[in-house]
């Protein structure tokens, strides 16, 4: 799972389930192409704030998103390859989501969680 | 040279069809011809009155068009490859009206109309242009599929058919045989039920039959049952009952109008048909699956991993389409061969274990759901109430959830009664597109496009 997925994941039937705390037990880097088109349409559609919290929680990834969403994102390239990096090539191998409402757990295995 | 061909297409798909042949070889308007039935005056189903959809696997819609201007047959072959929306093209030899209805006067019409049919040499001529390999003197096979009130089965037109190639071939004996013509006449066509090199296809539909020359490397050739064998080289994983065709799944998110920077989801993706062909097709997407039993779950994820590799190497290496031969558990070859998806602008596959009834995603963070509805109760729709309606309107009731305004849902149901219940409970969320009768796989079923309306869901959830 990526944190472009994880932005959109809530606690089902919840409401109030978002964004889901992420319980790392293995994380991997893993390369995608940069697409700046791409990332700079996703931008309109990530709930930011929801995501800085979730990269701050994973001591791992590394911080060098800006606190805002830059006015111009769309030609800002330095802002678009780490939010790149932030959201495709990070990947959640094992572990599990917490849901922030009910603490609810969802593991996650060989990458795909399970939000049964 | 020109090739007159033949594309066999989800019938109620014809005009997605039609504008991706158009497109893919500039056709001008009105070049590409429906081989269309006239529907019988008692159509089998009632519903369908006035519509070109019949049940039955010959029902499959035809669309003859002509291209030219290619020095090789690999070129043509990647071209024809290119195309997302048929099931299959094939060499056309032409298209006849008047098929009898009687077991006689069928056997008499059939000789008497291919045995002198002028399309044979030019369709030959296609057919060893567009083919790798093909023999001096080929071995061949007639493949009949039949639907009609006829007094016949498909192995009689499939066997006089072959009749009407022997005969053929004795009034001109190197009609078949490729130039330079040999000295002494060849011999006699040997047809063959497997190993052959011509498949000849007749398809019957009432009173109208449509005769063309397969140009795949599919060794099994037709099937009626499965009408044609499809490739599917993004999905080597699929252990799955029933799949929708990636044909079908491509039409699909055509209707549904999916673009770049969309968030595509399919709730329902089994090993994730719908959630690859988008993401292989159009670029700059995110295409979110999901689906209950985590076997699949685990197959579509494996699909997406091959799909991201091969995209990555083939953007890398600059290659002209993506090289998902490689690796353990591939398919023969045919399926790499015949569906061929150049690189894209980077997209993204994601795929989740869920319950479709009650999705994980937050309100409106989706652009486009494309969903291939269970069919019926032969797929477990109704274990979760007496009627496929109550697994549907709970489905639905999530997707005007997490859909965005005006967002676009598509779904492909038999079932058109259920759906229509949902709609009439969900009338506030909802504005009908489309209704398109489709023919799946010899099934008639449903297409329904809906756009969402801007009204909020209301929540009826545990909390409250």
């Amino acid at each position: 799972m990526k944190l472009i997925t994880h932005n959109m994941l809530m606690s089902p039937g919840t409401r109030n389930g978002f964004p889901l705390a992420i319980e790392v037990e293995s994380l991997e880097e893993v390369e995608a192409d940069f697409n700046p088109e791409f990332i700079a349409r996703m931008v309109e559609k990530l709930d930011y704030p929801a995501l800085l919290q979730t990269v701050a929680s994973l001591s791992v990834v590394e911080g060098t998103l800006p606190p805002q969403v830059p006015e111009k994102y769309a030609e800002d390239e330095e802002f678009l390859k780490a939010l790149h990096h932030v959201l495709l090539e990070v990947e959640i191998v094992e572990g599990s989501l917490v849901c922030p409402e009910t603490a609810r757990k969802f593991p996650i295995k060989e990458g795909i969680p399970s939000m049964l | 040279m020109e090739h007159r061909l033949v594309a066999l297409v989800a019938s109620g798909m014809e005009a997605v069809a039609e504008r991706e042949i158009s497109q893919r070889f500039s056709l001008p308007p009105g070049a590409v011809e429906h081989i269309a039935t006239p529907p019988p005056a008692a159509h089998w189903v009632p519903e369908l009155a006035g519509s070109s959809v019949f049940p039955g696997a010959a029902a499959v819609a035809k669309l003859a068009f002509t291209v030219s201007g290619f020095e090789r047959g690999s070129a043509l072959r990647e071209q024809l490859a290119r195309l997302k929306s048929p099931q299959c093209v094939m060499a056309l030899v032409g298209a006849y009206s008047g098929v009898p209805f009687d077991e006689g006067e069928c056997r008499e019409w059939v000789a008497h109309t291919l045995g002198r049919a002028a399309g044979w040499a030019a369709a030959l001529r296609t057919w060893r242009f567009a083919r790798r390999e093909a023999p001096q003197t080929p071995t061949f096979r007639v493949s009949a599929v039949r639907d009609g009130r006829h007094s016949f089965h498909a192995p009689l037109v499939a066997a006089e058919v072959a009749g009407a190639v022997h005969t053929l071939q004795q009034a001109s004996p190197h009609l078949f045989s490729s130039p330079p013509p040999l000295a002494s006449p060849p011999p006699p066509l040997e047809g063959r039920m497997t190993g052959f090199d011509l498949e000849v296809v007749a398809l019957v539909l009432q009173q109208e039959l449509v005769v063309a020359l397969s140009l795949s490397a599919n060794p099994r050739g037709f099937r009626s049952c499965q009408l044609p064998l499809e490739p599917h080289p993004l999905l080597r994983h699929h252990d799955i009952s029933a799949r929708v065709r990636c044909s079908t799944a491509w039409c699909m998110l055509d209707l549904a109008g999916a673009r770049p920077g969309d968030v595509v989801c399919d709730p329902m993706c089994g090993v994730g048909t719908i959630p690859l062909e988008a993401a292989a097709t159009i670029p700059s997407i995110l295409a979110v699956g999901g689906d209950l039993d985590p076997h699949v779950v685990r197959q579509a994820r494996a699909n997406g991993l091959l799909w991201t590799a091969a995209s990555a190497a083939a953007a890398s290496r600059h290659l002209p389409h993506l090289s998902l031969e490689e690796g353990e558990g591939a398919a023969p070859s045919w399926h790499y061969e015949e569906r061929r998806y150049p690189p894209l602008p980077f997209s993204c596959v994601q795929t989740l274990a869920w319950d479709a009834t009650c999705l994980p995603l937050r309100t409106s963070c989706v652009d486009v759901i494309v969903v291939d509805l269970p069919f019926g109760m032969a797929h477990k729709a109704g274990t979760k109430g007496s009627k496929p309606h109550v697994l549907y309107s709970l489905v639905l009731l999530e997707a005007a959830r997490v859909l965005r305004p005006l967002g676009c849902c598509v779904m492909l149901t038999p079932s058109r009664g259920a759906i229509e219940k949902c709609l009439r409970q969900q009338a506030a969320y909802w504005v009908v597109a489309h209704t398109l009768p489709v023919n799946v796989g010899g099934t008639v079923a449903h297409v329904f496009v809906w756009k969402r309306t801007e009204t909020a869901v209301a929540l009826a959830r545990a909390d409250s």
